[in-house]
């Protein structure tokens, strides 16, 4: 454009071609102050929802089943335990003393689950059937200690009469042979009790802790005494 | 005799196993006799020989030289040998204060002489078993066998089966053994078991010359010394067995 003077008019004739620069600007009330971000959580949350709850119903449904599912399964095998163990068990009640071994040492092979019904049979077993559920008792016991040491605790510190010497005898022994880290305790009772038995030389203080069907003479008593001793060596020395 | 009838088996082929015995619970010392199994039913009558002459024995150990002992019959218990006895029933035995037991089967066999009858007893010296279990000498549990013709008289045979000086002595040395281990008894202990093991020794030497029946009477000589020197270093002891008489060989 030519220098003109300001203030003047342009005459129309000296118009050619006009050019208008500029820029308009919209203004609008800004909104007023929120809490913005908790806001989007929500609406986040609350567009996140139906999947969440989709998820957690999944997430929760699949645990339930699989705890249903192992429960069943546990009760399933217990049951079926039971019933393979019943017929061993019978066999080892039985008559024939030929399947009496074999049976108690497959049913060390269903391990803890076969450790109570072998402690009931052991404590009322006889000279011969003793010495194989003993060894099953071990079986099962060195593959699960506590399976054994519990309930053989459990008999030896039992003085009520109930329970007769042979028990408390292989309790000792069992306790022995799996080191069992709790006895120290109920085998030194046991101990005082023998050794004051011994030492008074009469078994009658003794005799009142056991079961009186099954008797107990005074060098049986010496030798349950020597087992106690060796047995409190070997878990004392643990 | 009615127990015998109970414990007699004619069992042709009858499984022979070893059966707990409830009498091992009763109270007391004890001896336990087994079932006598014939093996063949035309051997039934020798069984019962057999079984009466071992009554017989028992009830005179009984009288003669310990009436504390029992004797009790064990049914259905069939000892096949005796390594039936393993360490831990014979402990169980002990425990139950087992002195002994008897089991017996008799049969008919044929060999290169010809057929016979033979007539087998078995015996446990529990005590013995068990302490002597791992060396197994002298053997705590062995069976004696005898021969006889199959025409032989019954009354024949009673002298060959009285084993009376045999279970006297098997039941003394039994005694003598656990009298010994007894160490509660402390100086108590020394003069019974010499005496009982004394005793066995003599029985023993005047048995018969069954190589089982020697081993056995020296062991029992060799505890009676045993005795004999632990009675000397006895501090508590004042008995016989000091005295500069006492030698540790038993006087017969």
């Amino acid at each position: 454009m030519p220098d003109h003077p300001a203030g003047e008019p342009i005459p129309r004739s000296a118009i050619r071609h006009v050019r208008v620069e500029g820029a308009i600007e919209v203004k609008q009330p800004s909104p007023p102050p929120t809490d913005s971000k908790g806001k989007d959580f929500w609406d986040k949350l609350t567009a996140l929802a139906p999947l969440l709850s989709g998820a957690v119903v999944a997430i929760v449904g699949y645990f339930l089943t699989d705890s249903v599912n192992t429960s069943l399964r546990r009760e399933e095998m217990q049951l079926s335990n039971v019933t393979e163990m019943q017929g061993l068990l019978l066999a080892l009640q039985g008559e024939d003393s030929t399947k009496w071994e074999s049976a108690a040492i497959t049913l060390s092979a269903f391990g803890r689950p076969a450790a109570p019904p072998l402690v009931t049979a052991l404590s009322v077993a006889d000279e011969v059937r003793s010495p194989y559920i003993e060894s099953a008792l071990r079986a099962i016991g060195f593959a699960s200690p506590d399976a054994v040491c519990g309930p053989m605790i459990l008999m030896l510190a039992n003085h009520s009469g109930r329970i007769s010497w042979l028990m408390h005898k292989s309790a000792i022994r069992l306790i022995g042979d799996l080191r069992c880290p709790r006895a120290v305790p109920v085998l030194q009772r046991y101990g005082e009790i023998l050794s004051s038995a011994i030492s008074s030389g009469s078994v009658e203080s003794y005799a009142k802790i056991v079961d009186p069907a099954v008797p107990v003479g005074a060098f049986a008593l010496e030798r349950l005494n020597e087992d106690v001793q060796r047995t409190l060596r070997i878990v004392e020395g643990d | 005799m009615a127990a015998w009838a109970a414990t007699l088996l004619m069992s042709c082929g009858a499984n022979a196993q070893i059966l707990p015995c409830t009498a091992v619970n009763e109270p007391g010392r004890k001896v336990l006799i087994d079932e006598v199994v014939a093996e063949q039913p035309s051997l039934a009558e020798l069984a019962n020989t057999l079984a009466i002459q071992i009554e017989q024995n028992l009830e005179q150990l009984r009288t003669e030289a310990d009436p504390s002992l029992r004797v009790h019959a064990c049914d259905a218990r069939r000892p096949r040998a005796p390594t039936d006895f393993k360490l831990d029933v014979v402990e169980g035995l002990l425990d139950r204060d087992v002195a002994l037991e008897v089991w017996a089967r008799v049969a008919a066999e044929t060999d290169a002489s010809g057929p016979h009858n033979k007539v087998e007893i078995g015996y446990l010296i529990v005590p013995v078993r068990y302490f002597e279990f791992n060396s197994g000498t002298p053997p705590g549990a062995f069976v004696i066998a005898l021969r006889s013709e199959p025409i032989q008289s019954i009354d024949d045979l009673v002298p060959l089966l009285n084993h009376s000086g045999r279970i006297a002595a098997y039941a003394a040395l039994a005694s003598g053994t656990v009298l010994l281990k007894s160490t509660s008894l402390q100086s108590r202990r020394w003069d019974p078991a010499r005496t009982q093991l004394c005793r066995a020794m003599s029985l023993l030497r005047s048995a018969g010359s069954a190589r089982t029946d020697a081993e056995l009477a020296s062991y029992a000589e060799e505890l009676a010394a045993q005795a004999w020197s632990g009675a000397r270093a006895d501090a508590q002891y004042s008995g016989f067995l000091k005295t500069p008489t006492a030698v540790a060989r038993c006087l017969s």
